[in-house]
C-alpha cells in the first residue's frame, strides 16, 4: 500500500448517517481508507497530513444525474444569456439585458475574427426575459452582411440566423411555406427558425451542425472544468450518439492523467433498432474505464413543454396548442424495455407530459412481468408533469426519477401563464410528492440548457421560486438535507453507481466537493450562492482557479 | 435541374410499409426508383432484390437503390438529386411516428424535388383499436388525413362489413378521397402511378366530396379478352381501370378504361398481372367485378 493521506477540514459531511459529520478523511489509491477523528484515522498506520481544507467543507462529490458535455464545445461560441455565466476558464460573462447588447457582444467577437467568410455563432439568448422581443435576420445583419451569422435560443428549439445564413441555406427567397418559419411583411422569412426541422438545413452553414449534441475532444476537456467549478466528480452525457469515433475519444481524452471527472454517457435510442441498439450497447460496456461508465440507454418518448411538443394528458395545453410528438412508439419503447432488461440493461426514458410518463410506466409494468428485474432502476428523466399518483406506480415499480428543479426556476412563469396553467405549474417537477411516495430521486440542470451548478440546482427544489421571485408550489419544497441527498447518493443511485460513489465511506471513490461554506447550516436562499474551492476526483486535487 | 418527384410513404407501424416498397421495388415498371428508410432494420429490402450493398446504401435490381436517411433526410435528398443516373421517383419510408406534414414542409423547402403524392398505409387488422387508443390514435389519424392516398392492408383478416366500417371512417372521419384495398401489402408500382393520377385530378379539381375507391382483381382463364373489356365498361361506377391479364391461350393483353373509353393492346410479356379498378365510392358496383373473377 502507498502512503496514506489523511485531509482535515473544517466540517466533512458525508452522507453516511452511521457517522454524518466528521473531522477528517484518509485516502488512499484514490478510495476512501476511512472517515473520522485523526486518531482513528492514523491508527490505520503510516500517512500524511494534508491541511489544504482546513478551513474548507467537504461533502461527497456532486453527482449531475442529467446534463450534456455539450457545453464544453458551445464555450466556443459566444454565450449571450440573460444571466451571468462562468465560462470553463472562470471568466463570468455578465447577463445580457437588451437585443443591442447582444449585438453589441456579437461585433465585438466579430472583430475579433481573422477570415471573413466563417460563421459566427452565439448561444443561450431567451427573449422571454425580454418581453418576448423578437431578433430579426435585419438585427444580427447589423453585426455583419456578409459572415453567416447564428444564434442558438436558451431552450435549444429555436435559432435566429441572419440574412447570409439563410442564403446560404437557399431559403433568403420568397413563397416559403414551412410551420417553423415565419415570413416578414416582405415575403421573406424573418431569420427566426422553429424546431430541428427548420433549423437543421440553415444550423449547419451557421456553426451549429447536426453532430452538436457531442462534444469535441476540447470541449470534454472545456467540460470538466466546468464540472470542477460547480463541485461535480460525476457526470452523465445524458443523450450521446456514441459513434466508435467519439467513444475511442471520449476514452482517450478521459484516460488523459489530469482529467477531473468520471463521464456517465447514456447511448440515445435513435436511428436504429432497439435489437442492434441494445447489441452495441452490451458491446462497448466492456469498454468502460474508472473515468468512462458506457452501458446505458437512453430513451426519449416525447419533447417538450414550453415546445408544445411534450404528450399531455387530458386536458392538454392550457393555450389549446394540439398534443405533442411521441419520438418513439409505444411499441418501439415495449420493444427496447423487453430487450434491456433480458440483458440487463438501464435505461433512462425521458417523459416531459404525464402521458409520456404513464406510457413508460404501463411499458415497464408490463415487461416485468415477463422479465422480472428486482433492481433495474430504470429513470425517467425531466417527468416535469408526473401527478401523485404516477409518483406512486413509478415507486411499486422500482422506478426512479430525476426531476428537472432548475427549469422551475427559469420557465416556470410561463408554463404557470401559457404552457400547462397554474395547478399543473403548481406540480411540475413535485420533489416533495416523489420523496414521500419513495421515489428514488435526483435533479438535473440538463446543462446546457441551464448551467451546470447542483448546489443552484438544489436551491431550486427548496425554494420553488421562480424567476419572478414567486413561490410557485410551496408544497413541493424539499429540506436542505433532502436536496443535499439527491444531488450526491440520489443521482448516484439512478446510475448504479451508489455504491462507489455519493458518499463519503470507507471503500469509496475519493471523490469530493471542496466548499467555503457549510450547506447545511445557511439558509435556503444563501444555498446558491455558497463557492466552491474545486474538487478532489479519485483521491486527485483540483482546484477551480488553478486548473492546468 | 428538373425536379424530382417523391411519394412519401406513410403509416403507423407494422402497418406493411416495408412490404410494400419490397413490392413496388420488384415491379417497378422499368422506373429506376431510389428509396429512403429511416434505417437499415431487420426487415429491410427482400434479399433476392439485393444487387450490392453497404453501410448506408443497397443498390436493387433494375437500377433502383435504397438508403438510410437517419436523422438527415435533406442531406440524403441532397445526395440523390447528384446520383447518376438520376432516379425517376424517389420514395420516402417515413417512421411510424412521424407526421407527414412534417416531412412535406421539409422537402418544401429543398430546390431539386417535389412531393407526388403521400400514400398511408394502414393495417386493417388493428386500425379500429388503433383509433381508439389515447396514446397514438391522433397520430394515426393524423397520418391518413394527411395523405392522398390510403392503402387499406391486411384486408384478408377482415370481414366485408368490417372493411366498410374502416372505409367509412377513413373516408367519413379522416377525409380520406381515394382508398386502395389490398393484403400484402401487394401493389405494384404502376398501380400506384395509377392510384396517384386519380389522387391528382382529384386534388387538382378540389372535388372534395368525392370519394374513390379501388379494387385490384386478377382475371384469369379469359376466353375473350374483348369481352372482358365489354364486360368492364357496363359495370356501374368504374372511372379508371388499367393492368394486365393473360388469356387462355397463354397471351398477354393491357387493359385501359378512362372517360368511357376502354383500349385493349396484347403485349409481349409483363408481370405482374392484375388489374386496378377505381371508381366513385358508394357507386362502384363491387359484386358486379368481383363476379367477373372466379
Amino acid at each position: 500500500m502507498i502512503k496514506t493521506t489523511i485531509y482535515s477540514a473544517k466540517k466533512i459531511y458525508t452522507m453516511n448517517p452511521c457517522r454524518p459529520i466528521v473531522s477528517h478523511v484518509a485516502v488512499n489509491e484514490g478510495k476512501i481508507l476511512g472517515a473520522g477523528s485523526l486518531e482513528e484515522l492514523a491508527s490505520w498506520g503510516e500517512f500524511d497530513l494534508d491541511d489544504t481544507f482546513s478551513e474548507k467543507v467537504i461533502m461527497p462529490g456532486f453527482v449531475e444525474g442529467h446534463a450534456h458535455t455539450m457545453e464544453g464545445t458551445l464555450w466556443r461560441k459566444v454565450y449571450l444569456g440573460w444571466f451571468d455565466r462562468t465560462d470553463p476558464k472562470g471568466k463570468t460573462w455578465p447577463g445580457l439585458k437588451s437585443l443591442n447588447e447582444i449585438i453589441e457582444r456579437l461585433s465585438a467577437a466579430e472583430k475579433e475574427m481573422s477570415d471573413d467568410d466563417s460563421p459566427l455563432s452565439g448561444w443561450s439568448v431567451d427573449p422571454i426575459y425580454m418581453n418576448n422581443q423578437r431578433i430579426s435576420r435585419q438585427a444580427l445583419d447589423q453585426v455583419s452582411q456578409t459572415r453567416p451569422i447564428g444564434v442558438l435560443h436558451a431552450s435549444g428549439h429555436i435559432l435566429n440566423v441572419n440574412s447570409k445564413g439563410l442564403e446560404l441555406a437557399g431559403l433568403l427567397k420568397k413563397g416559403i411555406n414551412h410551420p417553423g418559419i415565419p415570413i416578414g411583411h416582405d415575403g421573406y422569412p424573418t431569420g427566426e427558425l422553429y424546431g430541428p426541422d427548420a433549423m437543421t438545413p440553415v444550423g449547419i452553414h451557421v456553426g451549429f451542425d447536426r453532430s452538436m449534441t457531442d462534444c469535441d475532444e476540447q470541449g470534454l476537456r472545456d467540460y470538466a472544468r466546468l464540472c470542477v467549478r460547480a463541485g461535480v466528480t460525476t457526470c452523465t452525457d445524458l443523450a450521446a450518439r456514441l459513434t466508435d469515433e467519439s467513444v475511442s475519444m471520449m476514452l482517450r481524452v478521459t484516460g488523459e492523467a489530469n482529467f477531473p471527472a468520471c463521464i456517465v454517457p447514456l447511448k440515445v435510442f435513435f436511428g436504429m433498432t432497439p435489437k442492434d441498439l441494445v447489441d452495441y450497447v452490451n458491446e462497448i460496456q466492456s469498454l468502460s474505464t474508472e473515468r468512462l461508465r458506457l452501458g446505458r440507454i437512453k430513451a426519449v418518448l416525447d419533447g417538450s413543454i414550453q415546445g408544445f411538443s411534450a404528450r399531455l394528458n387530458w386536458p392538454g395545453y392550457f393555450n389549446g396548442a394540439p398534443n405533442g410528438l411521441w419520438y418513439t412508439s409505444p411499441e418501439q419503447l415495449l420493444e427496447l424495455y423487453t430487450l434491456a432488461l433480458k440483458n440487463n440493461l438501464q435505461i433512462h426514458t425521458h417523459t416531459n407530459g404525464d402521458q409520456a410518463t404513464q406510457l413508460a410506466i404501463e411499458t415497464l409494468d408490463a415487461v416485468l412481468k415477463i422479465h422480472p428485474s428486482f433492481d433495474h432502476r430504470f429513470t425517467l428523466q425531466h417527468c416535469q408533469l408526473a401527478s401523485t399518483a404516477q409518483f406512486r406506480k413509478m415507486s411499486k415499480l422500482g422506478m426512479c426519477v430525476n426531476l428537472f428543479a432548475n427549469h422551475h426556476y427559469y420557465w416556470g412563469d410561463e408554463h404557470y401563464r401559457l404552457t400547462v396553467g397554474p395547478e399543473r405549474a403548481e406540480r411540475m417537477n413535485a420533489c416533495r410528492t416523489a420523496l414521500d411516495a419513495n421515489v428514488n430521486m435526483a435533479i438535473h440542470s440538463d446543462a446546457p440548457i441551464t448551467p451546470l451548478a447542483p448546489l443552484f440546482t438544489a436551491w431550486c427544489a427548496v425554494n420553488r421560486l421562480t424567476v419572478s421571485d414567486r413561490v410557485q408550489g410551496a408544497h413541493e419544497r424539499i429540506s436542505i438535507q433532502e436536496a443535499m441527498y439527491a444531488i450526491t447518493l440520489g443521482a448516484a443511485y439512478t446510475l448504479h453507481m451508489d455504491q462507489e460513489i455519493g458518499s463519503i465511506e470507507i471503500g469509496k471513490r475519493a471523490d469530493f466537493a471542496i466548499l467555503e461554506d457549510d450547506p447545511f447550516d445557511s439558509e435556503p436562499d444563501s444555498l446558491k450562492d455558497i463557492a466552491v474551492w474545486g474538487t478532489v476526483q479519485g483521491g486527485r486535487i483540483f482546484e477551480a482557479d488553478n486548473l492546468s | 435541374m428538373k425536379e424530382i418527384p417523391i411519394i412519401l410513404i406513410s403509416g403507423y407501424l407494422g402497418a406493411g410499409k416495408t412490404t410494400l416498397i419490397n413490392n413496388l421495388l420488384r415491379h417497378s415498371n422499368g422506373k429506376r426508383l431510389a428509396v429512403l428508410v429511416n434505417e437499415f432494420g431487420e426487415l429491410a429490402i427482400d434479399e433476392d432484390l439485393i444487387e450490392a450493398e453497404n453501410d448506408k446504401l443497397i443498390s436493387i435490381s433494375g437500377g433502383c437503390i435504397c438508403c438510410s436517411f437517419g436523422d438527415d433526410l435533406t442531406g440524403a435528398l441532397s445526395d440523390l438529386a447528384n446520383f447518376v443516373p438520376k432516379p425517376d421517383y424517389i420514395l420516402i419510408e417515413s417512421s411510424g411516428v412521424a407526421l407527414p406534414n412534417q416531412i412535406v414542409a421539409n422537402v418544401g423547402l429543398l430546390n431539386n424535388f417535389f412531393i407526388t403524392c403521400v400514400v398511408c398505409i394502414v393495417d386493417c387488422s388493428t386500425i379500429l383499436q388503433k383509433l381508439r387508443d389515447g396514446y397514438v390514435s391522433d397520430l394515426i389519424s393524423n397520418q391518413i388525413e394527411s395523405s392522398n392516398l390510403v392503402i387499406l392492408n391486411k384486408t384478408d383478416n377482415c370481414t366485408k362489413p368490417k372493411v366498410e366500417l374502416i372505409k367509412d371512417k377513413v373516408s367519413n372521419d379522416l377525409n380520406a378521397n381515394v382508398i386502395a384495398s389490398t393484403t400484402f401489402s401487394n401493389i405494384s408500382f404502376e398501380i400506384l402511378e395509377e392510384l396517384q393520377q386519380t389522387s391528382a385530378v382529384n386534388t387538382n379539381a378540389k372535388h372534395s366530396n368525392d370519394i374513390f375507391d379501388s379494387m385490384v382483381i386478377h382475371p384469369v382463364n379469359i376466353q375473350d379478352p374483348k369481352e372482358l373489356g365489354k364486360l368492364l365498361l357496363n359495370i356501374a361506377g368504374i372511372e379508371r381501370a388499367k393492368g394486365y391479364f393473360e388469356d387462355i391461350s397463354g397471351k398477354k393483353w393491357l387493359i385501359q378504361i378512362s372517360s368511357s373509353e376502354m383500349q385493349l393492346s396484347e403485349v409481349q410479356d409483363h408481370r405482374p398481372e392484375g388489374l386496378v379498378i377505381i371508381g366513385l365510392r358508394g357507386h362502384l358496383d363491387t359484386n358486379a367485378i368481383l363476379d367477373l373473377v372466379p
